[in-house]
């Protein structure tokens, strides 16, 4: 089979319907620098198929959990009026010749996705478009009506399933990232499935147990026609039957275990998949301690920020708004030293005025004694001198200073000039009062900012843990007393499964050993006539012959398998390690536990071996397979793989991609590693058979490449 | 009667536009113990009064309220009873700016004229703030970062 094109319409960063890629049998390449576009064509093929893309840190992630973050921006920016609509579709052509006479029979498998504007807001937002499911067709000529027929939904699905075999699709993409997702080495079944496909192990199988069968019937026709010719024919039949009853418990129990073993797998399944639920609820409450915790702390934080708040509104209200008046307090203060000092002016003024003396109360004291006690002469009552002294009475104006307005003002005065005392004290602290209060407010900001990023982180983290396990861990210890209790009773239930399973086996193996003791009481009892031949011993006899055979091949096809698909490995391994001097040794499958290994020559495990070398390895492997299903099977299927060599030198590069072109009549690779001016180099390499280049691009001329405008740009250089 | 008593009962006027415009928008009218984030700065109207009057004091503008409408929604008492020392000072800073010199000391009106007028023109220099940004004081770290900015002369 080969994929003879693919088209993609409006699909991630691919704008518009001109994007079509021809490709060709052999080795096509398909270059592009980072975030060309590259990745996006591999989940195109992969979209078209599967109805899933991979989601970085979410695994495989279904269309209908995509929103239309995979439908291209530009288009989306395009959008201006409600209901506009935005097809976004990939189409590959695939022209099998896998099937007997379905040579040149074209399918062309077609995935569409529509999205209509629903409001007018912010187009890359999901909520303002009205979102369809994806719809999945295949277009082909029947091969019997030479009709044009369309198969859509199951039906289609059906002819996918045909085209690229489950059991083998996980081989067919190869995406670093993805790898791991897809075929999974640790798992022991992994290799068997794939062994199981490409080779004739199961039929093996079938033809076993369809021997075995009939070599019990055989064996009991042969007993009973024995019977017959015996000497002690009812004992003979008593022994008989009982070896019956023995090899039909047998048989039983066999069925038995088999259905037991079934159920174990499963409960074994059931249990890895608690065991995983739990290892991430393991995780989750230390996590989330942490965020409890982180959370405490910027409540901590946001109430000392607010009493610090509380507190700046508080002085600012009572003191610090009169900061910078300073200068103007002065002038205040020079005014009340003004009436001060005018004050003592008048006082000062009224001490230089004599003719005040003598005042009124030594007026009165000399007109009681009758006497001028200044020149100490007599001056009777109602004398000349006497009535002049008394004139001199109430003669003193009350002095200026203490005027009525003077002495308001001057209470007023002093009053204020004891309150611009206390002023001045509070102004000058009020300075240092507001940087302090600063710096505690800003290193309270910066705490909150970094206990803030470390909430978010935590929060990541748990977002991770999440899609990471896929599972819901929200409610955290009722899941886990949950999935605690599932995992006591899966255990529970795999260790009675085991018991039963092994009582089982040990009821067989006494069964075994009764219907040996029989069949020897058996022989002991004479046949009458040796002569006579019974036909049915004679078939036994090539009947266990062939069981135990084709038992053999089984085991032994299985075997060369597995050393086929490690020495293919090997040989791909080799070339790609020759040119590469950081990688060495052999590729070697554990033929116990089926992991990976890198051994040295004498087969022992090399150390150091990082996970480059590693997913070199599996590439190696997987290589191998699909290499074996064409093979065996007589079909080929395509290899398409998305930054395969990004671990390899440049010489390394080339190898892998020789080697490959060698491997698979048909394979697309997608990668980095070939710089611009390389493929020239690479256009004239023979094995090269398409090359294609992608670049991301804009018309509107600006070096930006921003998203709304951007878009990848497909150049055929070669096919 | 001495100056705080004779003051204690005046009214402080300022323009209706002023209290619409600056009062109001950075003042909690109600009073309301809503949370810091969306509290306005001043919890009172006089707070916002006395921060502009200190303004118009500091930059020298005196404005005379003229002939627009007026209103006056608190008594000189109040920002006596709350500001603590800030009505001491107002009366100090009036006093300072006032023509009649230390004899305002014992002309209430005086000194409650020459706060309006300073109000005032505190207002319209706080108004021009918000002229060319309009969430000047929208964040409340403005406030100290004025009071900052304010020269200190030291004469």
């Amino acid at each position: 089979m080969i994929i003879k094109s693919v088209k993609l319409k409006n699909f991630q960063s691919y704008y518009g319907e001109k994007n079509k890629i021809e490709f060709t049998e052999g080795l096509n390449i398909i270059a592009g620098s980072i975030a060309s576009g590259k990745s996006k064509l591999f989940d195109a093929f992969y979209w078209v198929l599967n109805d899933k893309i991979f989601v970085t840190g979410k695994d495989w992630v279904f269309t209908k959990n995509l929103g239309i973050s995979f439908v291209n921006d530009k288009a989306k920016n395009e959008s201006t009026a409600i209901d506009d609509l935005i097809e976004t579709s990939v189409e590959i052509v695939v022209k099998n010749n896998n099937e007997r006479g379905s040579k040149n029979i074209n399918y062309t498998i077609r995935r569409q996705f529509l999205i209509k504007r629903r409001e007018l807001g912010d187009c890359f937002s999901s909520e303002n478009w009205n979102i369809s499911s994806s719809d999945l067709s295949v277009e082909y000529i029947d091969k019997v009506t030479s009709n044009a027929e369309i198969a859509k939904n199951q039906e289609a699905k059906d002819i996918i399933e045909k085209l690229f075999p489950s059991k083998i699709s996980p081989y067919i993409w190869f995406q670093g990232e993805a790898l791991d997702k897809l075929i999974d080495f640790d798992n022991k079944g992994t290799i068997r499935k794939a062994i199981d496909y490409i080779s004739y192990v199961p039929l093996y199988k079938i033809m076993n147990n369809i021997i075995s069968e009939v070599d019990k019937k055989i064996t009991n026709r042969a007993r009973k026609e024995i019977g017959k010719l015996t000497s002690d024919i009812s004992k003979y039949e008593e022994i008989s039957k009982k070896i019956e009853q023995k090899n039909a418990s047998i048989s039983n129990n066999k069925q038995l275990i088999e259905e037991k073993s079934k159920s174990l797998a499963l409960r074994k399944e059931q249990l890895d998949e608690v065991e995983r639920v739990l290892a991430a609820l393991v995780e989750f409450p230390v996590l989330n301690e942490e965020k409890i915790e982180i959370e405490n702390d910027l409540n901590t934080i946001g109430e000392s920020i607010q009493r610090l708040d509380i507190n700046e509104r508080k002085k600012f209200s009572s003191l610090w708004m009169l900061y910078g008046t300073k200068h103007l307090f002065k002038s205040a203060a020079d005014r009340l030293i003004e009436f001060e000092d005018y004050r003592q002016s008048l006082i000062s003024k009224e001490y230089e005025l004599p003719e005040d003396v003598p005042g009124d109360v030594y007026l009165n004291k000399m007109l009681d004694q009758e006497i001028c006690l200044i020149c100490d002469r007599p001056a009777e009552k109602n004398s000349n001198a006497w009535n002049n002294m008394k004139a001199k009475l109430n003669r003193k104006l009350k002095p200026e200073y203490l005027s009525e307005e003077n002495e308001k003002i001057n209470k007023e005065v002093g009053g204020f000039k004891a309150k611009l005392g206390s002023l001045s004290r509070n102004y000058d602290s009020i300075h240092d009062e507001i940087l302090d209060h600063r710096k505690k407010l800003n290193e309270a900001y910066e705490e909150r900012i970094i206990y803030q990023d470390k909430l978010q982180q935590v929060k990541d983290d748990i977002d991770k843990l999440y899609n990471k396990r896929g599972i819901d861990i929200s409610d955290g210890t009722l899941t886990h007393r949950k999935k605690h209790g599932e995992y006591k009773t899966l255990n529970e239930i795999i260790t009675n499964l085991n018991r039963k399973i092994e009582g089982t086996k040990a009821s067989i193996r006494d069964a075994e050993m009764d219907i040996a003791q029989l069949e020897g009481e058996l022989s002991k009892i004479q046949r009458s006539n040796d002569s006579v031949k019974v036909i049915e011993e004679e078939i036994k006899k090539y009947t266990k012959y062939l069981s135990s055979h084709i038992a053999n091949i089984e085991e032994s096809e299985y075997n060369k398998l597995i050393n086929l698909i490690e020495s293919e490995a090997n040989m791909s391994f080799g070339e790609i390690t020759s040119v590469n001097n950081t990688i060495d040794g052999y590729i070697k499958i554990d033929r116990e536990t089926f992991r990976v290994l890198n051994v040295d020559n004498d087969g022992r495990e090399l150390e150091n071996y990082n996970t480059g070398h590693y997913t070199l390895m599996k590439m190696c492997i997987i290589n191998s397979i699909i290499s074996l299903t064409n093979e065996y099977k007589d079909a080929s299927y395509p290899f398409i793989t998305d930054a395969p060599t990004s671990n390899l030198d440049n010489k390394a590069t080339f190898a892998y991609l020789q080697s490959i072109s060698e491997t698979f009549k048909q394979s697309i690779v997608i990668t980095k590693d070939i710089d611009e001016n390389e493929i020239d180099n690479i256009k004239n390499k023979d094995y090269v058979k398409g090359l294609f280049h992608l670049k991301i691009k804009n018309d509107t001329g600006n070096s930006v490449m921003d998203r709304k405008e951007a878009f990848t740009n497909i150049t055929t250089i070669k096919n | 009667m001495n100056l705080v008593t004779e003051l204690s009962d005046k009214r402080l006027k300022y323009k209706v536009i002023h209290r619409k415009s600056i009062m109001d928008r950075l003042s909690d009218v109600q009073g309301s113990q809503s949370d810091t984030k969306s509290r306005k700065y001043f919890s009172q109207l006089w707070e916002c009064y006395t921060w502009a009057a200190i303004i118009g004091f500091i930059n020298d503008k005196r404005v005379p309220l003229g002939s627009g409408s007026t209103d006056n929604a608190f008594k000189f008492s109040v920002i006596y009873n709350n500001g603590g020392e800030l009505a001491d000072a107002l009366i100090l800073l009036s006093m300072s700016k006032s023509n009649k010199g230390y004899k305002a000391l014992i002309d209430a009106d005086e000194i409650i004229k020459v706060i309006e007028e300073y109000a005032n023109g505190g207002f319209e220099i706080i108004q021009s703030l918000l002229r060319e940004d309009e969430d000047y004081f929208n964040n409340p770290d403005a406030f100290i970062e004025e009071l900052l900015e304010r020269k200190e002369l030291n004469l």
